[in-house]
């Protein structure tokens, strides 16, 4: 994954690519949460940022995998996806903890036992 | 796409940036169940696909303590760097002073990060976290949504991890704590480390080496067996 990543942060100031803004107004986009693309909106993006997204996020992806794969952080990384959501070319998979149940943890934890 | 990549030049930067520390403590959506089951997009699109769960774990403690090993043990890909961007306020007594200057910095912190895919519909993220007090600015943003943390403890920095334990205990979110048994640090009988770090009975305390891979998985399996105890009293500290 990170082969497809290239370097903006080197290139822009970070803050630049996201017009100064420094908080997303998607509050439910956290480093954890997954990202997909919508295959059938993916033609409508602008910047070239936005493209590498899109293209990363071909299946589920979190906003820290995207951090890493394009050396943007992570707050810069959901401000550019909270875009690409409000625009319908990437859909988010919002997990609220609370609703974490057992059948889950047990399924984590023979995870964790096989390593 | 063919963005030119020079690899020296220096990643911190400056921004007219606004505080952009807000609090989120608990989800915008808790209200909703069927929000927490549906993957979502604001125009209503991308119904159809299987939902997939992730959930975050956090790896606390000080520099050298093993977390990025520890991480690293359980990860299913080499652990992969992400950075978080810090926006402090230079000289906030004084900055009513400075009428017409935008006296921020935004520096960034890198932090490591691993994943481990459970099955196609849950995925386990674990974040490295500095544990230091003076890196509490990231804990708002690594904290908001995880289910538990581990505390690493090195025996003779036992006071990286005050401010930590202070914050959890403060969001009330699961932890165990794992001391981490470094070869020339001298051994202290649990309880006497508990009481240093002066944490309640009921957190778990686990002598491991971050070292060993299995240590690591057995240190995380309390943290889960923990997450499975407070299903049945949510409320319990």
């Amino acid at each position: 994954m990170s082969n497809q990543g290239t370097h903006f942060a080197s290139l822009v100031r970070p803050y630049v690519l996201v017009g100064g803004r420094t908080s997303s107004s998607h509050p439910e986009l956290r480093w954890e949460t997954l990202v997909e693309a919508v295959p059938e909106r993916a033609s409508g993006v602008g910047t070239s940022e936005q493209q590498v997204l899109v293209s990363l996020a071909n299946k589920p992806v979190s906003v820290a995998e995207l951090s890493a794969a394009l050396r943007l952080p992570a707050q810069v990384v959901a401000i550019i996806v909270g875009d690409l959501l409000d625009a319908g070319v990437v859909r988010v998979h919002v997990t609220d903890p609370v609703e974490i149940e057992l059948s889950a943890l047990t399924r984590m934890i023979a995870r964790v036992r096989a390593l | 796409m063919s963005a030119p990549f020079s690899p020296s030049q220096d990643r911190s930067s400056t921004a007219n940036a606004s505080s952009s520390h807000t609090v989120n403590t608990s989800s915008a959506h808790s209200a909703n169940v069927n929000s927490a089951r549906t993957a979502i997009g604001s125009s209503g699109l991308g119904g159809g696909r299987p939902h997939v769960t992730a959930v975050k774990f956090v790896v606390a403690g000080g520099f050298g303590v093993g977390k990025t090993t520890f991480v690293g043990s359980i990860s299913e890909v080499e652990p992969l760097s992400t950075e978080a961007a810090m926006t402090v306020v230079a000289g906030e007594v004084d900055n009513h002073l400075a009428v017409g200057h935008t006296a921020k910095t935004t520096t960034t912190v890198a932090l490591d990060f691993g994943r481990l895919t459970v099955d196609e519909a849950l995925v386990m993220y674990l974040f490295g976290a500095p544990g230091q007090g003076r890196f509490s600015f990231l804990w708002d943003d690594l904290v908001n949504g995880a289910l538990g943390a581990v505390l690493l403890v090195d025996t003779r920095r036992v006071e990286d991890c005050f401010a930590a334990v202070d914050y959890f205990e403060q969001k009330r979110l699961p932890f165990v704590v794992g001391v981490n048994c470094f070869d020339n640090a001298p051994r202290y009988p649990l309880e006497e480390v508990r009481e240093a770090l002066g944490v309640a009975k009921a957190v778990p305390f686990i002598e491991m080496d971050a070292r060993v891979r299995s240590s690591c998985r057995d240190t995380l399996l309390v943290l889960l067996e923990l997450l499975v105890d407070r299903l049945g009293a949510p409320s319990a500290i």
